[in-house]
């Protein structure tokens, strides 16, 4: 991670949201740098705030929400760095979205108007964001239609949503999602509602625009075999907080917050013939309440009594590598990874019969 | 799409087959057939013997039986030559009972009988009805002989559905019309010859006039293909259905017409409306003066719309209005969700969903008539005010019915997730509202467009009550309080078309609006 230039600065971010008169905070002070042309894998199991997370960047945000305090310095304008949560008006976000920061959603069979052919749809997002005439901008929607593999652009140009499957609806989406060149490409599980060999064919076409896009890819799942596909960098959510933030070798070889440990346990490739398949015990906390120490410990086999009492800071273990548990202070007793995950590569590589 | 269509339009003639069919048996085979009788005078007037007969007479016109009285039989005998006149004398003498009768009346008596019986009829025998020990018959009480036959509701199914359309021609009039034929004329003579009007005439049809144009809605009208949805008992004694929603209503309106004798009036007679009437012509010296042919009887022209036309003009007045007050600020309350105008429009739907028609109806009244607005229909003297408190009345409730929809549709629109990627792709709301949100919430809508307008037809009951309105809503309750089941079957016959109708019409139109949906089969 030599020199890169940093795309999106999240600084200490705290989204909460007002349910039926109670407060929940969803993403309790996150800090997080997005760098130019990376990919960037965000994991964590459903209720972490991978979604709400990425919400934040896009102004997409459900409307009781709001973001309580911090930053989020976006970089991809001229100038200063732009403060995105200053942004109050409608019309700011909509220079933003879609132009800079794109989303594609998990399921194309609802993402794209029912009733609108697919080359509108495409040509509608780029006339919006470019200055250029309608021809022009189908000759641009005709491009893009070929770029993501769909064959003969010409002749599909103005069928409707129905009349393509769910793989070539992903394809569209992600042709409007790169209309426009945008800076950052937010993945929200975008191959999960998809049937696993259309998966691997998304995301190769996700990577492979990449090379000729440049764009920074956010990418949230829950699948790490996508996560090992694609990212360069994982964070790992838990609770509203980033547990444990690194390269992916660093994550899947050198684990070292027991949240992390026990998503890899979970794995189903690593489960022995005739044993148990692993679960995390327990549910976690509610986010409705103030959490106390640190948000894994009941659920933590390796917890500690300092775990029960003061949240952990983020402890570095490389450059790259920063976890947040006490397990990394040096007056913790020395802890194992469990022995499941140890030559993860090896058994994986077995489990695959590569 | 053709194919398709066809099939649809043939089903869902057959599915208004099916309910005329059910309410048929319903009111024919298991409803008391004496019903019909009770709101006629006339039947109340009849005593003893002749109403029995009288009975008959009316079950044989409005479809129940064959009726078959004994003299009838005789005159039929007489007109073949079977017998001659004095034998028919002799005969039709029926004496107080069977046994007095003379042997020529015993004898034709019995050939009538044994006639009649093996085709399955009824034969009765009313024995004279006298007063006290006197020889004398009381009023209605003269010994009558008929035979009787039930006619099957089935076949009554097939006469009524096969009688629906009749189309004029020129066989129709009986007896001696002098040369049958059609005529195209480009001067009309009503209007005195002159006045390019072209018209063409029938002689030997039942209708004089089988095409004309005219001053009235819509200009150009034909007698040649009728509808007949069946004879009212009741409601409007002796007149069809389709003739009674139709005709129009009011005071006379005199115009200047050209008789075909040449004599030229002032009149309210329609000459176009002209039908042919055996004989009256010779009978009847009044008319000499006027026409040259039997095509005597003629209605008269007034100044109101008909039922349906009353009914129709506020319909349709209603649903426009409500169309335009409704997709506004059903669209207003779905952007705004949860805010003032949301609530304030909640509230206004829940009062007409929760407070009774009549309530808010009698609620509009009171409130228009401070206002100063007429608060009951006036056709004699129509103006254009006297409309406004029945079409509010039927426009508020269908307004909140459209918003409650609409806003539906819309909010359940706005939480789709192409609405959510449109918005990642930079749109606006406002175009977003436009350009999908709009389109998409429109298509349950645009469905339900010919129901309403179609609707608009059948009038609507309380309404029309409560603004004495002349229109076409309280046939059908009129005609079930008054046992009128030509009109029952009639209406219902009619009901069921405008449905059927309006939900074929609703598909296709849903069809245009929405490319998912087409009428061929699967498969590009």
């Amino acid at each position: 991670m030599e020199q890169k230039k940093v795309i999106l600065s999240v600084r200490d971010l705290h989204v909460k949201f007002c349910v039926r008169g109670r407060i929940l905070s969803a993403i309790r002070g996150i800090s997080l740098d997005l760098y130019r042309g990376e990919s960037i894998a965000i994991v964590g199991e459903s209720g972490s705030g991978k979604s709400v997370f990425t919400k934040t960047f896009a102004g997409m945000l459900e409307t009781n929400g709001y973001i309580d305090q911090g930053q989020l310095l976006f970089y991809g304008v001229e100038g200063t760095p732009l403060d995105l949560t200053a942004l109050r008006r409608a019309r700011d976000w909509n220079q933003i979205r879609g132009g800079k920061i794109a989303t594609v959603f998990q399921d194309p069979m609802t993402s794209l108007d029912p009733i609108i052919p697919i080359g509108r749809q495409i040509t509608s997002v780029i006339l919006k964001h470019q200055a250029c005439t309608k021809a022009e901008a189908r000759a641009r929607a005709l491009e893009l239609m070929a770029k993501v593999g769909i064959p003969e652009p010409q002749a599909r140009f103005d069928d409707y949503p129905f009349q393509y499957s769910g793989g070539m609806r992903q394809r569209i989406v992600i042709a409007i999602a790169l209309s426009c060149q945008p800076q950052i490409l937010i993945c929200d599980e975008p191959t999960t509602a998809l049937d696993v060999t259309i998966q691997a064919q998304i995301l190769k076409l996700i990577k492979d625009l990449q090379k000729e896009f440049g764009y920074t890819i956010v990418f949230i799942t829950h699948d790490l075999g996508v996560v090992a596909n694609i990212a360069d960098r994982v964070a790992v959510l838990y609770a509203g907080q980033i547990v444990e933030l690194g390269t992916v070798e660093e994550i899947f070889y050198d684990p070292r917050h027991p949240y992390t440990w026990a998503l890899l346990s979970s794995l189903p490739q690593l489960a022995q013939r005739n044993t148990k398949l692993y679960a995390i015990t327990g549910t976690p906390p509610s986010l409705y309440n103030r959490i106390v120490g640190d948000a894994f410990a009941p659920r933590n086999p390796q917890c500690m009594q300092i775990d029960t009492l003061k949240e952990p800071p983020m402890f570095r273990v490389t450059d790259t590598h920063y976890a947040k548990t006490w397990l990394l202070d040096p007056r913790a007793p020395k802890t194992e990874k469990p022995e499941l995950i140890r030559n993860i590569h090896e058994k994986l590589l077995k489990a695959f019969h590569i | 799409m053709t194919k398709y269509l066809v099939s649809r339009i043939l089903r869902g003639l057959l599915s208004v087959l099916i309910v005329v069919g059910i309410v048929m048996m319903m009111i024919y085979a298991f409803l008391d057939r004496r019903t019909i009788f009770a709101e006629d005078p006339v039947y109340s007037k009849q005593k003893s013997n002749a109403k029995q007969v009288y009975m008959m007479q009316q079950w044989e016109r409005y479809g129940y039986l064959d009726y078959v009285p004994y003299a009838d039989y005789l005159a039929q005998l007489l007109s073949r030559g079977e017998i001659d006149g004095q034998t028919y004398d002799a005969a039709v003498k029926l004496d107080r009972t069977p046994a007095a009768d003379s042997g020529t009346t015993k004898n034709y008596v019995n050939q009538f009988a044994q006639e009649y019986e093996e085709k399955g009829y009824t034969v009765v025998r009313l024995k004279g009805d006298t007063q006290g020990n006197s020889q004398k018959y009381k009023e209605g009480g003269e010994p009558r002989l008929y035979a009787h036959r039930d006619i099957p509701v089935l076949t009554r199914l097939w006469r009524y559905i096969t009688g629906i359309i009749t189309v004029d021609n020129i066989h129709n009039a009986q007896g001696d019309v002098g040369k049958r034929g059609l005529t195209f004329t480009l001067y009309d003579p009503v209007y005195g010859g002159e006045k390019f009007s072209p018209a063409i005439l029938g002689n030997g049809t039942t209708h004089k006039y089988l095409l004309y144009f005219d001053n009235r809605f819509p200009y150009i009208h034909q007698n040649l293909v009728k509808v007949n949805l069946g004879l009212s008992y009741s409601v409007n004694k002796g007149v069809d259905v389709a003739q009674t929603m139709t005709a129009s209503q009011g005071s006379f309106v005199r115009r200047q017409v050209t008789y075909p004798t040449g004599v030229v009036e002032q009149t309210a007679d329609d000459l176009h409306t002209a039908t042919y009437s055996p004989g009256s012509l010779q009978s009847n010296p009044l008319k000499q003066k006027y026409f040259v042919d039997d095509y005597t009887n003629v209605s008269t022209a007034k100044t109101g719309l008909s039922r349906l036309g009353y009914s129709f003009t506020i319909g349709i007045l209603a649903v426009v209005l409500a169309y335009l007050l409704a997709i506004p600020l059903g669209i207003a309350m779905a952007r705004h969700k949860d805010k003032g105008l949301d609530k304030l429009g909640t509230v206004y739907i829940v009062f007409i969903t929760a407070v009774p028609s009549l309530a808010y109806i009698f609620l509009f009244q009171s409130i228009g008539g401070r206002l100063g607005l007429p608060t009951a229909f006036d056709m004699e003297n129509p103006s254009w005010l006297m409309y406004i408190l029945p079409v509010i009345s039927l426009a508020l409730p269908a307004t909140a019915n459209l918003m409650k929809w609409l806003r539906r549709y819309m909010i359940d629109q706005m939480n789709g997730d192409y609405v959510k990627f449109a918005r990642s792709g930079g749109l606006s709301e406002g175009e977003i509202f436009r350009k999908h949100v709009l389109r998409n919430a429109g298509i349950p809508l645009v469905h339900g467009i010919p129901a309403s307008i179609l609707g608009a037809l059948t009038g609507a009951i309380i309404t029309e009550r409560v603004y004495v309105v002349p229109g076409a809503g309280n046939l059908l309750t009129n005609a079930i309080n008054a046992y009128d089941n030509g009109v029952i079957v009639g209406v219902t016959l009619f009901y069921a078309l405008l449905t059927v109708t309006s939900v074929i019409v609703g598909d296709v139109l849903m069809s245009l609006a929405d490319p998912r949906i087409t009428f061929t089969p699967k498969g590009r």
